[in-house]
């Protein structure tokens, strides 16, 4: 949905995005490095529908993403860091699969 | 549990300029700010960004941030970044999350500067992906140099939409439009504002001069558009809207809605302050004397919670608060104290009065306050206008019985983007003002954090 | 404007009442206040809760049986009248222990219920292994647990919904923003006037929670209540796991998990304390572990309204006949019995014999 400006230095790193892994520059935030492949990053828990970043600034929460694991991470709030692992939520966390893995 | 004698809330222009200026009399301060780098939204990022990015697409008032972001990181002040705070408490009681981690502090005085979201506008598809506050869009801009890959749809009021589509230029991309909500009539209702708006102008020039550039770039401007929808299955295809009497619709992957800004008051309502209306700004603003000090003593409220009024008031009241706290704690004599208010004073009355005009011209659009039955308007409970109305009929009083009916503001954003929206409709169905229906009572916390957190929080009983 | 009967007070115990009185008159009204007061009605943790309640007073044990076992009833009546599923399930409900004292004293609390309710009361102490059966979830901690098969859990928020869209469907009127000054008794009707226009009514009912104190004795009705503190949190919505309510954790039907069950005792405060947030928090992870990563949405305080002896009070005033109060901390749990039986006495049509048994002379003696 979004592209960096042409020109802009910088120094990639690689990221794994839904297990894919994806080099993004490394000065970014998660919810701009999704922007960077992606309008969208979860379904909802209410009605499944599919939600992107919406405000940028943590207030809205339309931006939750499984950040290395942890469930409900507001995306836009967090520098990427090499290797981190970013999954897109579909409805709500499943408690019992997560303590299996 | 540390207790500092001023805790200031964040690292906008009112929260730096409070610290710096305590800073300046060696008075201990602790900033807490949320983000990374200081600068607020209106400069977020001022520090790191290019030159390229600051001078050339973003222009000289973001470019301005820079000094006084420079200065606030010379100062001598024990600035905390990346600090959420989830809980305050009416004895300025502050608890954040740092590292993941949940540390307490005691602040003698309390200055919270946590300035302004972006106005909720909800619209039939505004919840789709594709859709974006413009104000996001910007931030995109700021800190990640980051573009949209298609071009746009601008829609809403406000100077910022004019001044996003202009920066956009600079970086040689064009919107393909921007669908401007502003009611015709407030053009004639803020005539009167205009004298006003002369003592301080550079506002007014500022946005004439984007207008200018917008129209040079053969930009379509729709005047007076209304009843937006936008369509798409799982992300925006199009826009579509009425204006100048006939539907248009535009194929876009992205749209950019703003309708101004307005305070960010859960920690000033966690704080136990009063909130007053301001019919002026449609928005609930915290309750001050002049120097900012809100109806819980030791309590201030700096910048955009008191009122938006921009980022040179913003500093203006940073400061003045800073200087009460000063002369409370005996670090400044009165002298001193008066001396250094006077001017500021003076600055501020122009320019609040240059603010009238804005506020009257760009006033939010009846139709976007309470919006069609089946327009979502809480993003989290996935709730719908026709469902609040239907609440609102059984007689509810306000949003938190509406709240408590009807699951509306009952999400993690905490009735951030729907309250205005809840408090309209309950006033539309029951032919009250807004300023009697009320606001959210806020709970903490108001950042999600989890039960582990919690459980090992620093509590000191 | 003249009623037969005036509700005071539109929480959970009034809007059953009114509700329960349409049955029997076309002339109800609900006098309440406005968004803002202290309302445990929005603040509750929705539990239909038998074990425990009564072990020293028998008449509470039965009455709050009665009112659970009738809940099936009022539910379908709710989604009758008002559209509204309230999400009632009564699979049983479990106290969990963390300590070996505890599960005693719980214990001994239940043989006492047991045996003075003939028959009709079961539960089932379990020890660890057999709580594993039931909530595999558990962590080693949790000592043991009582299972009692009347125990559910109700959404209480559309509860309070569908209460009031029933009662407005059924005829009553609601008026809010009537904070009662004075209330007069003739001899033959009630006059409850305050900052609004005088309201009539023969017959009035005293659902006001804190507030009964104080207009109880404008109607001859002494009825001491404290407000006792109770403090909740709420977390993010997760997949449904947790098949049984417990007393200290609960899945909502949305997903989230309600985590309560504190008590203080701080006047008319109802914000919330972080001490008081984190020994919750911390409870529910050492009963459930994987609770750890699993985010707070929101968290809450209400005041229960508790009487000295924690038992309700339903009474008639002696000096002004016609004037009834109510007050209890289980609105949720006894609403059967509310729009049931505390109604049929009201409208003089039935009397449960238990009801006498909740007179507040009991604190006077």
């Amino acid at each position: 949905m979004f592209k960096r400006i042409t020109g802009t230095e910088t120094t990639l790193i690689e990221i794994f995005l839904n297990d894919v892994p994806v080099m993004v520059p490394d000065d970014i935030n998660v919810g701009a490095a999704i922007l960077l492949r992606s309008s969208y990053c979860r379904k909802t828990v209410v009605s499944g529908s599919p939600r992107g970043p919406f405000c940028m600034m943590g207030a809205c929460f339309d931006c939750f993403v499984e950040i290395n694991g942890k469930m409900n991470q507001q995306a836009c709030l967090q520098q990427v860091e090499a290797g981190m692992r970013i999954g897109f939520q579909v409805g709500p966390a499943n408690l019992s699969a997560e303590e299996t893995c | 549990m540390e207790r500092y004698p001023l805790v200031v809330i964040g690292a906008g222009p009112a929260g730096m300029a409070a610290a710096s200026v305590a800073a300046e009399y060696d008075l201990e301060v602790l900033l807490l700010d949320d983000q990374a780098s200081p600068g607020g939204q209106i400069y977020r990022n001022v520090s790191r960004a290019s030159a390229d990015l600051r001078s050339e697409i973003l222009g000289r008032e973001y470019y301005e941030g820079l000094t006084q972001v420079d200065e606030f990181l010379r100062s001598k002040i024990n600035y905390s970044p990346a600090s959420t705070v989830w809980d305050i408490d009416t004895e300025r009681h502050v608890c954040y999350l740092r590292n993941n981690r949940s540390y307490q502090v005691s602040a003698e005085h309390l200055i919270l500067a946590c300035g302004s979201q972006e106005r909720p506008m909800p619209f039939p598809g505004w919840d789709l992906p594709g859709v974006m506050m413009a104000g996001a869009a910007q931030i995109l801009l700021k800190s990640q140099a980051m573009l949209p890959a298609s071009e746009p749809v601008l829609a809403g009021s406000g100077p910022l939409l004019l001044l996003l589509a202009a920066q956009y230029l600079n970086a040689g991309l064009r919107v393909q439009g921007i669908v401007d909500t502003t009611p015709k009539s407030r053009y004639l209702e803020s005539i009167r504002y205009l004298p006003g708006a002369m003592t301080a102008p550079r506002p007014l020039f500022k946005g004439l001069s984007l207008l200018k550039q917008i129209r040079n770039a053969g930009i379509p401007l729709y005047r007076g558009a209304s009843n937006l929808l936008a369509s798409g299955d799982s992300q925006v295809r199009q826009l579509s809207f009425h204006c100048a009497g006939k539907r248009h619709r535009i194929d876009t992957q992205i749209v950019l809605p703003h309708q101004g800004v307005v305070p960010q008051l859960q920690l000033v309502k966690l704080a136990g302050c009063e909130l007053t209306y301001l019919h002026r700004q449609q928005s609930w603003s915290a309750t001050v004397d002049k120097y900012g000090e809100g109806s819980v003593e030791n309590t201030y409220i700096a910048g955009d919670g008191q009122q938006i009024n921009g980022a040179e008031l913003a500093v203006i009241a940073g400061k003045m608060s800073g200087l009460q706290v000063l002369r409370k704690l005996e670090k400044i004599d009165l002298s001193t104290f008066e001396r250094r208010v006077k001017p500021l004073i003076k600055a501020k009355n122009k320019i609040e009065k240059a603010r009238r005009f804005i506020d009257a011209i760009f006033r939010p659009s009846e139709e976007l306050n309470t919006p069609s039955d089946d327009t979502m308007i809480c993003r989290c409970e996935e709730i719908t206008a026709g469902a609040v109305r239907e609440i609102a009929k059984l007689g509810c009083q306000g949003p938190n019985q509406v709240k408590a009916f009807g699951r509306c503001g009952m999400g993690p954003c905490q009735g951030r983007f729907c309250e205005s929206t809840v408090a309209a409709l309950i006033a539309e169905v029951q032919d009250r003002c807004i300023s009697e229906v009320g606001y959210y009572r806020v709970r903490p916390p108001i950042k999600p954090i989890t039960l582990g957190q919690l459980g090992n929080a620093v509590i000191e009983s | 404007m003249s009623y037969e009967y005036a509700v005071i007070g539109g929480g959970i115990v009034g809007s059953c009442i009114a509700y329960g009185l349409t049955k029997y008159s076309r002339q109800v009204a609900v006098l309440d206040e406005g968004d803002i007061a202290f309302r445990a009605s929005r603040g509750n943790f929705g539990l239909v809760w038998v074990q425990g309640k009564g072990w020293d007073y028998p008449a509470y044990a039965d009455w709050t049986w009665q009112a659970a076992a009738a809940w099936p009833d009022l539910a379908a009546e709710l989604l009758e009248t008002s559209g509204i599923d309230v999400g009632l399930s009564q699979p049983g409900g479990i106290e969990m222990c963390l300590e070996d004292e505890e599960l005693s004293s719980l214990e001994d609390k239940m043989r006492r219920i047991s045996e003075h309710t003939d028959g009709g009361f079961h539960y089932e102490m379990l020890d660890h292994s057999s709580v594993l059966q039931r909530v595999p979830e558990i962590s080693k901690e949790v000592a043991g647990a009582c299972f009692c098969p009347h125990d559910g859990h109700v959404n209480p928020l559309l509860l309070f919904r569908a209460l009031h869209q029933g009662m407005k469907q059924s005829g009553a009127e609601y008026l809010p923003n009537r904070k009662i000054e004075k209330i007069e008794f003739s001899g033959e009707e009630f006059r409850i006037s305050g900052d609004f226009k005088d309201i009539h009514a023969a017959r009035i009912i005293l659902c006001a929670g804190l507030q009964n104190q104080v207009l109880g004795e404008m109607v001859g009705i002494r009825i001491p209540v404290i407000a006792n503190r109770g403090q909740l949190l709420i977390t993010e919505k997760v997949r449904p796991f947790l098949k049984y309510p417990t007393l200290h954790v609960r899945q909502t039907s949305e997903g989230g998990l309600q985590i309560g069950d504190s008590s203080e005792e701080v006047g008319l405060n109802d914000s919330t304390s972080n001490s008081v947030l984190s020994m919750l928090a911390s409870r529910a992870t050492r009963i459930f572990p994987m609770l750890e990563n699993v985010q707070v949405v929101r968290a809450w305080a209400a005041l229960r309204i508790m009487t000295p002896d924690g038992k309700p009070v339903y009474q008639e005033s002696e000096s002004c006949p016609g004037a009834f109060a109510i007050a209890c901390h289980s609105g949720i749990t006894l609403a059967a019995a509310h729009v049931g039986p505390v109604c049929q006495w009201i409208a003089k049509s039935k009397l449960n014999p238990l009801i006498s048994q909740f007179s507040s002379d009991r604190f006077h003696v």
